[in-house]
């Protein structure tokens, strides 16, 4: 993995990846928005990512589910959890998985980039400066 | 890396595992001294802020005056806390972390008959007389955090560990804990340090607000703070209005919203006058 850094983003809300793909993009990720686990995780089988930003509730599979199969196939990959409904039980499991992050909803494009920035970091990556919103 | 909270029955003995701990991981330690910062600032000595959590006295301190003090321990504690890498022994922190998950809450418990004979040393008492105040104390302070905190310090659940120093050697003891703070659960994330702050900010509040305002609650998400207090109907928009004054300019303070419940008590008082 090197060069751009590329993020899978999958949120089953339509609006968070709209608004977060080009928040990311403004520092120099490319970004493939999913709506769907089942589409994500295809995707995820075909090529490795940088970075994963999942959300934890969504029908069918979820999150951890996500997280599960990222650390499985490529554990190198820096997967950041989000969600509207935090707790500290799910923190934790989150982070047991192998999560590198995890975020409440509601947060601000800003707080995103903060994160991937750090996890671009630890992987040997930088993400280019960008102006805040 | 994690926040370590150590409570006890026995506070030196545990202080002791908390310094070999914080010295091992290269931790800070902070005990009940941290509370000597607090005199200047509240006018009150460490050993009177105590009192919230042991209080040995015949009557009492006053419910009004256990509440106060259990904020300003809290506020004095949180505040002190770095975010990370430290460890924490006494002054019932475990109460005041709920829901942070890198905070490892400990409990040391120790043999009954050990704190019998420490109390009697302490206060000149025959052992049997002793154990009363004990448990009389004890009731009390569970009685507290339940009512304030609402955690009930003898379910063990409210900890991540509990460890009889009865049967554990405090240098196992020592081993247990820094494992178990090794565990990647108890790592800081952007959540869990925004819990942490939310509730450092809410002490904050609180504790500015209780000797005027002592039924106080106060919640805080990202610096917006909801205030709640009891009020007369009639004084409603003046307190709301005074409670926002007080916490104008405050630091870390985006926003105030301020829920005025009815005082039944006083308007009660009021209506037989």
């Amino acid at each position: 993995m090197s060069g751009k850094i590329t993020v899978l983003l999958l949120d089953d809300e339509a609006i968070v990846g709209r608004r977060l793909k080009p928040a990311l993009e403004k520092i120099g990720c490319t970004v493939e928005v999913f709506e769907d686990p089942r589409r994500a995780l295809a995707r995820l089988a075909e090529q490795t990512f940088h970075i994963v930003v999942t959300d934890i509730r969504m029908d069918d599979i979820d999150g951890l589910q996500v997280l599960e199969q990222v650390k499985k196939t490529s554990p190198a990959t820096r997967v950041i959890m989000i969600t509207g409904y935090a707790m500290m039980a799910l923190a934790r499991e989150a982070m047991e998985l192998g999560a590198f992050d995890f975020i409440a909803k509601p947060f601000t494009p800003d707080d995103l980039r903060a994160v991937v920035a750090r996890a671009a970091e630890s992987l040997g990556l930088a993400v280019t400066s960008s102006t805040s919103e | 890396m994690a926040i370590i909270i150590i409570a006890a029955d026995r506070y030196q003995p545990a202080f002791e595992i908390a310094r070999q701990t914080a010295e091992r991981l290269n931790y800070q330690c902070f005990g009940r001294d941290l509370l000597n910062a607090a005199e200047a600032r509240y006018k009150l000595k460490a050993d009177q802020l105590l009192q919230a959590f042991h209080d040995y006295s015949m009557l009492g301190l006053s419910r009004r005056q256990r509440t106060r003090y259990l904020a300003y321990v809290q506020e004095q504690t949180l505040s002190a806390l770095p975010e990370d890498r430290a460890v924490c022994c006494g002054l019932g922190a475990h109460l005041y972390v709920r829901g942070v998950s890198h905070v490892v809450k400990i409990r040391l418990v120790s043999d009954v008959k050990l704190q019998v004979e420490e109390l009697a040393k302490e206060v000149g008492a025959t052992p049997a007389r002793a154990q009363k105040l004990l448990v009389r104390s004890a009731k009390r302070r569970r009685r507290l955090a339940i009512d304030q905190l609402h955690l009930d310090e003898d379910d063990p659940s409210t900890f991540d560990m509990v460890l009889n120093l009865d049967q554990i050697e405090p240098a196992e003891a020592l081993n247990a804990i820094c494992e178990t703070a090794s565990y990647r659960k108890f790592q800081p994330m952007t959540y869990s340090l925004q819990c942490l702050r939310d509730l450092v900010l809410s002490a904050r509040v609180r504790a500015l607000l209780i000797e005027q305002y002592p039924e106080v609650r106060v919640r805080s998400e990202h610096g917006t703070v909801v205030v709640e207090i009891a009020a007369l109907k009639r004084e409603k928009q003046k307190k709301a209005e005074a409670v926002k004054q007080a916490l104008a300019g405050h630091p870390g303070i985006n926003y105030v919203e301020v829920h005025v419940i009815r005082d039944i008590f006083r308007q009660a008082v009021e209506s037989f006058r």
